[in-house]
């Protein structure tokens, strides 16, 4: 218990924020997907920093974000690869209609 | 003072993590990005592990680093990106604002970790869970048994209700990415 919480929390903040500079600048969508990965991360660190002092119930939810993680990681890479399919290219800024 | 083992652990790793981070947003390359998020996936797993989280760090390798990995680095090769073109934006100044609002966001987050810190103390050791901690060394119950404790009895209904979020998934991604039955016999190869 040497290191205080708060220096998690900030390094948290950190990686939280450069995964959202990510999803904003980012034009490939596996790339943003990536970055949405790296805000998840973030926030799992933030819960089991709290559960440090507070019980387990920040690790459990931090479970909870990991299976939510990985059920949108399998269905957004399932969606990528049928606009794939259709288009042949994938970059955000061309893929911007809703239609088919 | 002197610097102690845990607390050079944490600033390596804590660098490594955030430079991982940056080669992730930077790199031009689907490839590199996903090979420096593994890194960054191990540096978060030995930052849970430094705060008494085993069950999660071996989780986060298990279910990040092994298979949610292992997808993106399938599909990205599956679909054979190349680097992001260097075409003109039909977004002026995108990058510029989504700095920007990155750098909001991080005075946001920064400005509510100083408030909670002198607030309530982050720091301080909460009595509930320094007892239960006591409790569990003094009967021999380790952290997993505890964990897995509140898992099927205080968050029962929310561990079932994953199991039916991880069915629909499979079922989505199952129709999401099933060839049309026309092009099945066209091609010859399902």
């Amino acid at each position: 218990m040497a290191i205080p919480s708060t220096y998690y929390l900030a390094l948290s903040a950190i990686l939280f924020t450069i995964g959202a500079v990510g999803v904003l600048t980012r034009k490939n969508p596996i790339v943003i997907f990536m970055c949405i990965e790296l805000m998840l991360n973030a926030v799992n660190l933030t819960f089991i920093t709290f559960s440090r002092s507070q019980g387990f119930d920040g690790q459990i939810f931090a479970l909870f974000v990991m299976t939510v993680a990985a059920a949108e990681v399998a269905v957004g890479l399932g969606i990528i690869v049928s606009i794939f399919r259709q288009r042949h290219n994938i970059d955000v800024d061309e893929v911007s209609l809703l239609k088919g | 003072m002197t610097m102690r083992g845990d607390v050079i652990l944490f600033w390596v790793t804590a660098a490594i993590s955030v430079g991982t981070a940056f080669g992730v947003v930077l790199h031009r390359n689907p490839v590199r990005s996903a090979l420096f998020l593994v890194i960054n996936f191990i540096c978060l797993a030995v930052l849970y592990l430094m705060q008494n989280a085993q069950v999660l760090a071996v989780l986060q390798i298990l279910v990040y680093a092994g298979a949610i990995m292992v997808l993106f680095l399938f599909v990205i090769m599956l679909l054979n990106l190349g680097g992001e073109m260097a075409t003109a934006d039909p977004l002026v100044g995108q990058r510029f604002v989504g700095v920007l609002l990155g750098l909001a966001l991080l005075l946001g987050i920064g400005w509510a970790i100083n408030s909670v810190g002198t607030q309530t103390g982050a720091n301080a050791v909460n009595t509930i869970a320094a007892g239960r901690a006591a409790i569990a060394a003094q009967q021999n119950v380790t952290q997993p048994q505890l964990i897995g404790w509140d898992i099927f009895t205080k968050y029962v209904y929310p561990f079932e209700l994953t199991s039916f979020l991880l069915l629909v998934g499979v079922i989505g991604v199952i129709i999401l990415t099933k060839r049309q039955p026309a092009t099945v016999t066209i091609d010859g190869n399902p």
